[in-house]
């Protein structure tokens, strides 16, 4: 396997995600909103280098969100994989070079997960309605794992994205 | 300009991985479902949860920050090279002060939890909380306490006042507890005055609900619940809490019964694990968690004379009479 900044800024923001979801998440909860760094991560990660976000990083950290967590083992782990393909083919398709596809797709993707998240929840178990599930977690959270993939998204591009080599003097935006 | 921050790589994403990635996480989340508490991934979730416990450790402080970070602000605006001296003095006072309140407050807890092994009779091992949850879809806390000191999965954990949960999964050193505010939380309970059972259970909402009490059951505010102990999952006769709401009246199916928990656990340091309690507990007078800000016992010694004077919307002194009297019924 070829190690390329990529890589090497995926293994370290992954690991970085899932201490923040250990040490931080808890302390910043708001009522009953746990902020999910992990899914943000992933997400922003699939936007930010579609061409290459495979579903290894989206699938362990899954894997420990769960392993961490009190939920079903592999419930994060199905969502978290399926939801980055799902962003990083829809970026590639849709792509316009502009700043509001990106961020659309974050957004989206970031509901998806945590509706598809609480759906498995319920069915795995959890007796409670589910109007109340997405009233009391979902909807809340998933407006918490907005505001952090959006402050992630500018801090991944900087230090994910390759960028093409450019002749001296091209301007680049910075 | 348009705004390109892509590298554009029309690489294919690879339909193998993804499929395995899938498939690996679907026999997961099947495996779960389908073992027991003391499967093989449910085992591998309790060792994860002892390694990542020092980590939990670390939001405490944070925890802290954040709540002083508001207070903090508000100082910026003084100056610092007028008040230099008088603030470095001040700081120090400050700090021992600090560290004597929070020894106080300790002492009143751990007094607390001493005074509640005593009137109960309980055996069990005190631990402190170390981590609160990491998802918004489970109510937990974990304790530092684990099978090294005895604990096993199903125990009743109690804080200084009242139950506050079970313990759902257990390591060599530290043990989760689910907290009866989740939804996937069930205690059968009875309420002391009129020893009708039924369950009581968290909600999304945060409440904590009494149902499947018989529908010609009366059921005052300010009674008592406790522990049933039916089923073997809770330790018979432990104070849940108090009933605040009764939405319907009796005779209805569909009344609604709020529960107050008798320990606000957001604020919970310490918490007894319970192995057993006396076998008369259910029997035994119970006192209701005083007021927060009632600090010199004042109207909790109002309350004990008569009580009558709050009236029937905080409970306290009908709770102390129905406790009492349930008490001299069961003797």
């Amino acid at each position: 396997m070829e190690i390329t900044r990529e890589t090497v800024a995926s293994v370290i923001g992954a690991v970085i995600a899932v201490l923040l979801q250990i040490i931080v998440a808890p302390a910043i909860t708001l009522f009953a909103a746990v902020p999910n760094f992990i899914i943000a991560f992933c997400i922003v990660r699939a936007v930010a280098v579609p061409g290459s976000a495979g579903p290894f990083v989206p699938l362990v950290c899954g894997l420990l969100f769960d392993l961490v967590g009190g939920g079903p083992v592999g419930a994060m782990a199905f969502v978290l994989v399926l939801v980055t393909v799902l962003a990083s083919r829809l970026f590639i398709a849709l792509n316009n070079d502009t700043l509001f596809m990106p961020v659309a797709i974050m957004i989206l993707c970031i509901v998806l997960s945590e509706v598809m998240y609480g759906l498995i929840v319920v069915v795995c178990g959890a007796d409670v309605p589910l109007g109340e599930a997405f009233l009391y977690r979902t909807l809340p959270c998933m407006l918490y794992d907005c505001v952090i993939g959006l402050l992630m998204y500018p801090i991944a591009v900087r230090t994910m994205v390759d960028r093409p080599r450019v002749q001296p003097g091209t301007p680049v935006l910075r | 300009m348009a705004l390109n921050f892509q590298h554009r790589d029309p690489a294919p994403l690879g339909r193998v991985p993804l499929i395995i990635a899938l498939a690996i996480s679907l026999v997961c989340v099947g495996v779960y479902q389908a073992e027991g508490a003391s499967g093989p991934l449910h085992r591998v979730q309790a060792i994860v949860e002892g390694v990542v416990a020092p980590l939990q450790l670390a939001s405490a402080p944070l925890t802290e920050a954040i709540d002083d970070a508001g207070s903090s602000a508000a100082d910026n605006t003084v100056s610092e090279e007028a008040y230099a001296a008088l603030r470095e003095q001040n700081e120090i006072i400050t700090q021992q002060l600090a560290a004597a309140e929070e020894q106080r407050l300790e002492n009143e807890r751990l007094r607390g939890l001493l005074n509640l092994r005593d009137t109960y009779g309980i055996t069990g091992a005190v631990g402190r909380v170390i981590g609160r949850t990491t998802d918004a879809w489970n109510q937990t806390v974990t304790l530092d306490v684990g099978s090294n000191s005895g604990v096993e999965t199903g125990l009743t954990v109690m804080g200084p006042t009242g139950v506050v949960g079970q313990v759902i999964s257990v390591s060599g050193g530290a043990c989760r507890v689910r907290l009866l505010t989740d939804p996937q939380s069930g205690a059968a309970a009875m309420v002391q005055s009129s020893r009708a059972e039924g369950i009581v259970r968290g909600s999304m909402d945060g409440l904590l609900y009494l149902e499947n009490i018989g529908a010609d059951v009366n059921i005052q505010v300010g009674d008592v619940v406790l522990t049933s102990g039916l089923g073997g999952s809770y330790t018979r006769g432990l104070i849940i809490g108090t009933v605040v709401r009764v939405e319907g009246s009796a005779g209805n199916d569909t009344r609604k019964i709020v529960v107050a928990p008798n320990d606000a656990v957001s604020l919970m340091e310490e918490a007894i694990v319970v192995f057993s309690a006396a076998e008369d507990s259910a029997d035994r007078t119970v006192r209701p968690a005083e007021p927060a800000d009632d600090e010199d016992g004042e109207d909790a010694a109002k309350n004990d004379d008569g009580g009558d004077e709050s009236g029937a919307d905080d409970g306290t002194g009908s709770d102390t009479d129905a406790a009492g009297e349930a008490g001299e019924e069961g003797a």
